[in-house]
Protein backbone atom coordinates (compact mmCIF):
# COMPACT_ATOMS: atom_id res chain seq x y z
CA UNK A 1 0.00 0.00 0.00
CA UNK A 2 1.47 3.44 -0.89
CA UNK A 3 2.44 5.43 1.86
CA UNK A 4 2.03 9.22 3.19
CA UNK A 5 5.14 11.04 3.98
CA UNK A 6 5.09 14.66 5.01
CA UNK A 7 8.13 16.51 4.44
CA UNK A 8 8.99 19.75 6.38
CA UNK A 9 11.55 22.22 6.66
CA UNK A 10 12.16 23.16 10.32
CA UNK A 11 14.18 25.64 12.44
CA UNK A 12 16.43 24.30 15.46
CA UNK A 13 13.85 25.63 17.60
CA UNK A 14 10.72 24.12 15.63
CA UNK A 15 9.21 26.34 13.45
CA UNK A 16 8.29 26.19 9.92
CA UNK A 17 7.71 29.48 9.31
CA UNK A 18 9.20 32.98 10.73
CA UNK A 19 7.01 36.01 11.60
CA UNK A 20 5.42 37.26 8.24
CA UNK A 21 5.61 33.89 6.81
CA UNK A 22 9.09 34.16 6.58
CA UNK A 23 10.90 31.39 4.49
CA UNK A 24 14.41 33.11 3.58
CA UNK A 25 16.12 30.77 6.41
CA UNK A 26 15.55 27.60 4.58
CA UNK A 27 18.54 26.19 3.61
CA UNK A 28 19.32 25.16 -0.03
CA UNK A 29 22.21 24.47 -2.37
CA UNK A 30 23.01 21.66 -5.00
CA UNK A 31 22.72 18.89 -2.63
CA UNK A 32 19.48 20.04 -1.35
CA UNK A 33 17.94 20.17 -4.91
CA UNK A 34 19.43 17.03 -5.84
CA UNK A 35 17.55 15.41 -2.70
CA UNK A 36 14.55 17.09 -4.00
CA UNK A 37 14.47 15.85 -7.47
CA UNK A 38 15.27 12.57 -5.89
CA UNK A 39 12.43 12.56 -3.76
CA UNK A 40 10.14 14.09 -6.16
CA UNK A 41 11.24 11.03 -8.20
CA UNK A 42 9.43 8.75 -5.60
CA UNK A 43 6.25 10.37 -5.35
CA UNK A 44 3.05 9.78 -7.14
CA UNK A 45 0.67 12.36 -5.51
CA UNK A 46 1.25 15.96 -3.61
CA UNK A 47 -1.08 17.01 -0.82
CA UNK A 48 -0.87 20.68 0.63
CA UNK A 49 -3.45 22.73 2.90
CA UNK A 50 -4.41 26.15 1.32
CA UNK A 51 -1.26 28.36 2.68
CA UNK A 52 1.33 25.86 1.43
CA UNK A 53 -0.76 25.64 -2.03
CA UNK A 54 -0.68 28.90 -2.52
CA UNK A 55 2.89 29.51 -2.17
CA UNK A 56 3.78 26.50 -4.49
CA UNK A 57 1.04 27.83 -7.05
CA UNK A 58 2.29 31.22 -7.11
CA UNK A 59 5.98 30.34 -7.49
CA UNK A 60 6.47 27.01 -9.60
CA UNK A 61 4.91 27.80 -12.83
CA UNK A 62 6.75 31.31 -13.17
CA UNK A 63 9.56 31.62 -15.61
CA UNK A 64 11.56 32.44 -12.84
CA UNK A 65 10.97 28.96 -11.87
CA UNK A 66 11.39 27.10 -14.56
CA UNK A 67 14.19 28.78 -15.77
CA UNK A 68 15.95 29.02 -12.21
CA UNK A 69 15.05 24.93 -11.39
CA UNK A 70 13.56 23.40 -14.64
CA UNK A 71 13.62 19.61 -12.79
CA UNK A 72 12.06 20.20 -9.99
CA UNK A 73 9.89 23.04 -11.95
CA UNK A 74 8.86 20.27 -14.18
CA UNK A 75 8.06 17.77 -11.51
CA UNK A 76 6.19 20.16 -9.23
CA UNK A 77 4.15 21.39 -12.02
CA UNK A 78 2.92 18.02 -13.56
CA UNK A 79 2.65 15.73 -10.56
CA UNK A 80 -0.80 15.15 -9.44
CA UNK A 81 -1.66 17.25 -6.70
CA UNK A 82 -4.61 17.49 -4.40
CA UNK A 83 -5.17 20.66 -2.51
CA UNK A 84 -7.00 20.47 0.84
CA UNK A 85 -9.27 23.40 1.82
CA UNK A 86 -12.76 24.92 3.09
CA UNK A 87 -12.15 28.50 2.23
CA UNK A 88 -10.60 28.08 -1.39
CA UNK A 89 -12.74 28.67 -4.41
CA UNK A 90 -10.85 26.64 -6.79
CA UNK A 91 -7.48 25.35 -7.64
CA UNK A 92 -6.22 26.61 -10.79
CA UNK A 93 -2.39 24.80 -10.66
CA UNK A 94 -1.82 22.63 -13.05
CA UNK A 95 -2.87 19.09 -12.47
CA UNK A 96 -4.66 20.02 -9.07
CA UNK A 97 -7.34 18.87 -7.89
CA UNK A 98 -9.47 20.73 -4.86
CA UNK A 99 -10.77 18.63 -2.05
CA UNK A 100 -13.05 20.50 0.39
CA UNK A 101 -14.15 17.54 2.72
CA UNK A 102 -14.15 13.76 3.55
CA UNK A 103 -10.27 14.42 3.74
CA UNK A 104 -9.97 11.18 5.59
CA UNK A 105 -11.96 8.86 2.93
CA UNK A 106 -10.32 10.67 0.00
CA UNK A 107 -6.50 9.79 1.80
CA UNK A 108 -7.65 6.28 2.61
CA UNK A 109 -9.18 5.22 -0.77
CA UNK A 110 -5.79 7.16 -2.65
CA UNK A 111 -3.55 5.11 -0.57
CA UNK A 112 -5.31 1.98 -1.39
CA UNK A 113 -4.42 2.66 -5.21
CA UNK A 114 -1.61 1.40 -7.11
CA UNK A 115 1.07 3.73 -7.53
CA UNK A 116 3.81 5.90 -5.85
CA UNK A 117 4.01 7.02 -2.35
CA UNK A 118 1.93 10.07 -1.30
CA UNK A 119 3.76 13.30 0.08
CA UNK A 120 2.44 16.54 1.98
CA UNK A 121 4.96 19.25 1.72
CA UNK A 122 4.59 21.88 4.23
CA UNK A 123 1.07 22.46 5.50
CA UNK A 124 1.63 21.91 8.79
CA UNK A 125 -2.36 22.15 10.02
CA UNK A 126 -3.14 19.38 7.28
CA UNK A 127 -0.38 17.54 8.91
CA UNK A 128 -1.59 17.81 12.28
CA UNK A 129 -5.40 16.68 11.30
CA UNK A 130 -3.79 14.10 9.30
CA UNK A 131 -1.63 12.67 12.28
CA UNK A 132 -4.36 12.90 14.68
CA UNK A 133 -6.88 10.68 11.80
CA UNK A 134 -3.59 8.33 11.59
CA UNK A 135 -3.30 8.90 7.97
CA UNK A 136 0.56 9.92 8.15
CA UNK A 137 2.93 7.07 7.95
CA UNK A 138 6.20 8.90 8.17
CA UNK A 139 7.52 12.52 8.87
CA UNK A 140 10.94 13.68 7.31
CA UNK A 141 11.34 16.65 9.24
CA UNK A 142 14.42 18.80 7.50
CA UNK A 143 15.96 20.54 11.16
CA UNK A 144 18.07 23.68 9.81
CA UNK A 145 21.07 25.50 11.18
CA UNK A 146 19.28 28.22 12.47
CA UNK A 147 17.59 29.28 15.53
CA UNK A 148 14.79 32.29 14.44
CA UNK A 149 13.44 33.10 17.91
CA UNK A 150 9.24 33.24 17.06
CA UNK A 151 7.40 32.01 14.02
CA UNK A 152 4.65 29.52 13.83
CA UNK A 153 5.60 26.16 15.46
CA UNK A 154 5.18 22.96 13.89
CA UNK A 155 2.51 21.02 14.86
CA UNK A 156 0.88 23.57 16.77
CA UNK A 157 -2.72 22.56 17.68
CA UNK A 158 -1.78 18.73 18.00
CA UNK A 159 -4.31 18.15 21.16
CA UNK A 160 -2.27 15.34 22.65
CA UNK A 161 1.19 14.80 23.14
CA UNK A 162 2.61 12.16 20.22
CA UNK A 163 5.58 9.79 20.37
CA UNK A 164 7.65 8.75 17.27
CA UNK A 165 9.90 5.96 15.79
CA UNK A 166 13.43 6.89 14.85
CA UNK A 167 13.87 5.42 11.39
CA UNK A 168 17.21 7.04 10.32
CA UNK A 169 18.80 10.87 10.08
CA UNK A 170 20.28 11.72 7.25
CA UNK A 171 22.88 14.66 7.51
CA UNK A 172 23.72 17.11 4.70
CA UNK A 173 27.01 19.49 3.77
CA UNK A 174 24.57 22.57 4.17
CA UNK A 175 24.47 21.70 8.36
CA UNK A 176 20.96 20.00 7.28
CA UNK A 177 19.83 17.43 9.01
CA UNK A 178 16.86 14.91 7.89
CA UNK A 179 15.26 13.24 10.30
CA UNK A 180 13.21 10.20 9.74
CA UNK A 181 10.07 8.98 12.05
CA UNK A 182 7.09 6.91 11.90
CA UNK A 183 3.94 7.94 14.24
CA UNK A 184 3.81 5.53 17.02
CA UNK A 185 -0.39 5.25 17.28
CA UNK B 1 46.71 31.61 26.52
CA UNK B 2 46.10 30.23 22.71
CA UNK B 3 42.88 30.64 21.26
CA UNK B 4 42.34 26.90 21.14
CA UNK B 5 42.35 25.89 24.24
CA UNK B 6 39.78 28.99 25.53
CA UNK B 7 37.13 27.14 28.06
CA UNK B 8 33.82 26.92 26.06
CA UNK B 9 30.36 26.93 27.40
CA UNK B 10 28.49 24.24 26.19
CA UNK B 11 24.66 23.97 26.38
CA UNK B 12 23.23 20.66 26.86
CA UNK B 13 19.29 20.28 26.28
CA UNK B 14 16.73 17.59 26.15
CA UNK B 15 14.12 19.30 23.75
CA UNK B 16 10.74 17.41 21.24
CA UNK B 17 10.88 17.53 18.28
CA UNK B 18 8.70 20.51 18.20
CA UNK B 19 11.23 22.45 19.85
CA UNK B 20 10.45 22.41 24.11
CA UNK B 21 12.14 21.98 27.04
CA UNK B 22 8.77 21.01 29.30
CA UNK B 23 5.18 20.57 28.74
CA UNK B 24 2.78 23.88 29.20
CA UNK B 25 2.40 22.57 32.58
CA UNK B 26 6.12 21.51 33.24
CA UNK B 27 5.36 18.27 32.42
CA UNK B 28 8.93 16.42 31.00
CA UNK B 29 7.44 12.64 31.56
CA UNK B 30 8.86 12.46 27.69
CA UNK B 31 12.34 12.18 28.41
CA UNK B 32 14.21 9.41 27.83
CA UNK B 33 17.62 8.78 29.69
CA UNK B 34 18.34 5.34 28.81
CA UNK B 35 22.65 3.66 28.84
CA UNK B 36 24.16 5.30 25.97
CA UNK B 37 22.83 8.63 27.23
CA UNK B 38 24.64 7.88 30.72
CA UNK B 39 27.91 7.35 28.19
CA UNK B 40 27.13 10.91 26.35
CA UNK B 41 26.24 12.33 30.05
CA UNK B 42 29.79 11.03 31.14
CA UNK B 43 31.81 11.95 28.25
CA UNK B 44 30.35 15.98 28.47
CA UNK B 45 31.59 16.24 32.20
CA UNK B 46 34.52 14.72 32.33
CA UNK B 47 35.33 17.76 29.48
CA UNK B 48 34.15 20.13 31.71
CA UNK B 49 35.01 21.84 35.41
CA UNK B 50 32.02 23.74 35.71
CA UNK B 51 28.54 24.39 35.34
CA UNK B 52 26.19 27.09 34.64
CA UNK B 53 22.72 26.84 36.04
CA UNK B 54 19.13 28.70 36.04
CA UNK B 55 17.41 28.36 39.68
CA UNK B 56 15.11 25.84 38.09
CA UNK B 57 17.53 23.46 37.43
CA UNK B 58 19.70 24.11 40.14
CA UNK B 59 17.10 23.28 42.58
CA UNK B 60 16.30 19.93 40.87
CA UNK B 61 19.80 18.90 40.26
CA UNK B 62 20.27 20.21 44.03
CA UNK B 63 18.05 18.04 45.34
CA UNK B 64 18.69 15.27 44.04
CA UNK B 65 22.43 14.48 43.28
CA UNK B 66 24.04 14.51 46.42
CA UNK B 67 22.09 11.50 47.58
CA UNK B 68 22.59 9.29 44.63
CA UNK B 69 26.39 8.24 45.86
CA UNK B 70 24.73 6.54 49.01
CA UNK B 71 21.56 5.24 47.16
CA UNK B 72 21.89 1.61 47.27
CA UNK B 73 18.94 1.58 43.79
CA UNK B 74 21.69 3.82 42.21
CA UNK B 75 23.71 2.42 39.40
CA UNK B 76 27.66 2.51 39.56
CA UNK B 77 27.62 4.92 36.82
CA UNK B 78 25.56 7.00 38.13
CA UNK B 79 27.23 6.99 41.38
CA UNK B 80 29.97 7.95 39.70
CA UNK B 81 28.48 10.55 37.60
CA UNK B 82 26.80 11.94 40.58
CA UNK B 83 30.12 12.44 42.54
CA UNK B 84 32.11 14.10 39.75
CA UNK B 85 28.81 16.71 39.53
CA UNK B 86 28.49 17.26 43.55
CA UNK B 87 32.35 17.96 42.99
CA UNK B 88 32.24 19.96 40.22
CA UNK B 89 32.43 23.92 40.45
CA UNK B 90 28.76 25.08 40.33
CA UNK B 91 27.99 28.90 39.14
CA UNK B 92 23.65 29.55 39.60
CA UNK B 93 22.06 32.45 38.35
CA UNK B 94 18.94 33.60 40.65
CA UNK B 95 17.57 36.83 42.14
CA UNK B 96 15.08 34.84 44.00
CA UNK B 97 17.64 31.65 45.46
CA UNK B 98 18.24 32.55 49.00
CA UNK B 99 21.36 30.44 49.09
CA UNK B 100 23.00 27.81 47.03
CA UNK B 101 23.95 25.34 49.34
CA UNK B 102 24.69 22.72 46.94
CA UNK B 103 28.33 21.57 47.40
CA UNK B 104 31.65 24.21 45.65
CA UNK B 105 28.25 26.62 44.75
CA UNK B 106 28.58 30.15 43.96
CA UNK B 107 25.38 32.76 43.57
CA UNK B 108 24.91 35.06 41.27
CA UNK B 109 22.29 37.75 41.52
CA UNK B 110 22.36 38.70 37.63
CA UNK B 111 24.00 37.80 34.35
CA UNK B 112 27.13 40.03 33.67
CA UNK B 113 28.48 39.26 30.24
CA UNK B 114 31.58 40.72 31.40
CA UNK B 115 31.99 38.21 33.86
CA UNK B 116 31.29 35.15 32.32
CA UNK B 117 33.44 36.35 29.10
CA UNK B 118 36.00 36.98 31.91
CA UNK B 119 34.71 33.11 33.18
CA UNK B 120 35.78 32.22 29.78
CA UNK B 121 39.42 33.19 29.61
CA UNK B 122 39.98 31.74 33.05
CA UNK B 123 42.29 28.58 33.19
CA UNK B 124 39.80 25.50 33.00
CA UNK B 125 38.16 23.46 31.55
CA UNK B 126 34.77 23.21 29.71
CA UNK B 127 31.54 24.92 31.34
CA UNK B 128 28.37 23.04 30.70
CA UNK B 129 25.03 24.37 31.21
CA UNK B 130 22.42 21.85 31.97
CA UNK B 131 18.54 23.13 31.12
CA UNK B 132 18.71 26.49 32.30
CA UNK B 133 16.21 27.94 29.22
CA UNK B 134 16.46 31.18 30.67
CA UNK B 135 20.47 31.35 31.07
CA UNK B 136 20.78 29.60 27.19
CA UNK B 137 18.36 32.95 26.03
CA UNK B 138 20.37 35.28 27.88
CA UNK B 139 23.96 34.14 27.02
CA UNK B 140 22.85 33.59 23.46
CA UNK B 141 22.26 36.93 23.06
CA UNK B 142 25.28 37.92 24.53
CA UNK B 143 26.72 35.54 22.16
CA UNK B 144 28.57 33.91 24.75
CA UNK B 145 27.75 30.56 23.60
CA UNK B 146 29.95 28.00 22.15
CA UNK B 147 28.19 24.80 21.34
CA UNK B 148 24.63 24.34 22.19
CA UNK B 149 24.14 20.42 22.14
CA UNK B 150 20.33 19.68 21.55
CA UNK B 151 19.18 16.22 22.34
CA UNK B 152 16.35 15.93 20.35
CA UNK B 153 13.36 13.61 21.77
CA UNK B 154 11.21 11.07 19.63
CA UNK B 155 8.07 13.08 20.45
CA UNK B 156 5.37 15.76 19.53
CA UNK B 157 3.99 17.74 22.39
CA UNK B 158 2.07 20.94 20.59
CA UNK B 159 2.90 23.17 22.90
CA UNK B 160 5.18 23.98 25.66
CA UNK B 161 7.78 25.40 26.89
CA UNK B 162 10.52 26.55 24.17
CA UNK B 163 14.23 26.61 24.64
CA UNK B 164 14.25 29.68 22.53
CA UNK B 165 12.65 32.61 23.78
CA UNK B 166 13.16 36.21 23.80
CA UNK B 167 16.26 35.31 21.42
CA UNK B 168 16.74 39.05 19.77
CA UNK B 169 18.18 38.01 16.88
CA UNK B 170 18.31 35.14 14.49
CA UNK B 171 20.87 33.00 15.07
CA UNK B 172 23.09 31.05 12.27
CA UNK B 173 24.73 27.83 13.42
CA UNK B 174 27.13 25.56 11.73
CA UNK B 175 26.43 21.69 12.47
CA UNK B 176 29.25 19.89 14.36
CA UNK B 177 27.97 16.53 14.68
CA UNK B 178 24.86 14.15 14.56
CA UNK B 179 24.40 11.30 17.07
CA UNK B 180 21.34 8.87 17.04
CA UNK B 181 21.04 7.11 20.39
CA UNK B 182 19.08 3.65 20.09
CA UNK B 183 16.26 5.35 22.25
CA UNK B 184 15.51 7.45 18.85
CA UNK B 185 16.92 10.65 20.43
CA UNK B 186 19.09 12.48 18.43
CA UNK B 187 21.82 14.78 19.24
CA UNK B 188 22.19 17.85 17.20
CA UNK B 189 25.68 19.53 17.97
CA UNK B 190 26.01 23.08 16.74
CA UNK B 191 28.10 26.07 17.28
CA UNK B 192 27.32 29.71 16.36
CA UNK B 193 27.72 30.43 13.18
CA UNK B 194 29.86 33.92 14.02
CA UNK B 195 30.48 35.91 10.63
Amino acid sequence: MRKVFLFMMVTLDGFYEGPDHSIDWHNVDEEFNDFAINQLNDIGMLVFGRATYELMASFWPTDFAREDDPIVAEKMNTIPKIVVSRTLEKADWQNTRLVKEHVAEEISELKQQPGKDIAVFGSSDLAVSLLEMGLLDELRIMVNPVVLGSGKSLFKGLHEGLKLKLLKTQQFQSGNVLLYYEPIV
Amino acid sequence: MKRGCMRKIITTTWVTLDGFIAGPNGEMDWVRVEEEMGKYEDDLISSADTLLLGRVTYQSFAGAWPYVPDNPSASEGEKIYARKLNAMRKVVFSRSLEKAEWNNSTLFREINPQEVAQLKEAPGKNIVIYGSASIVQALTNHGLIDEYQVLVHPVVLGGGKPLFKNIQDRVGLKLVETKAFPSGVVGLYYRPDRQ
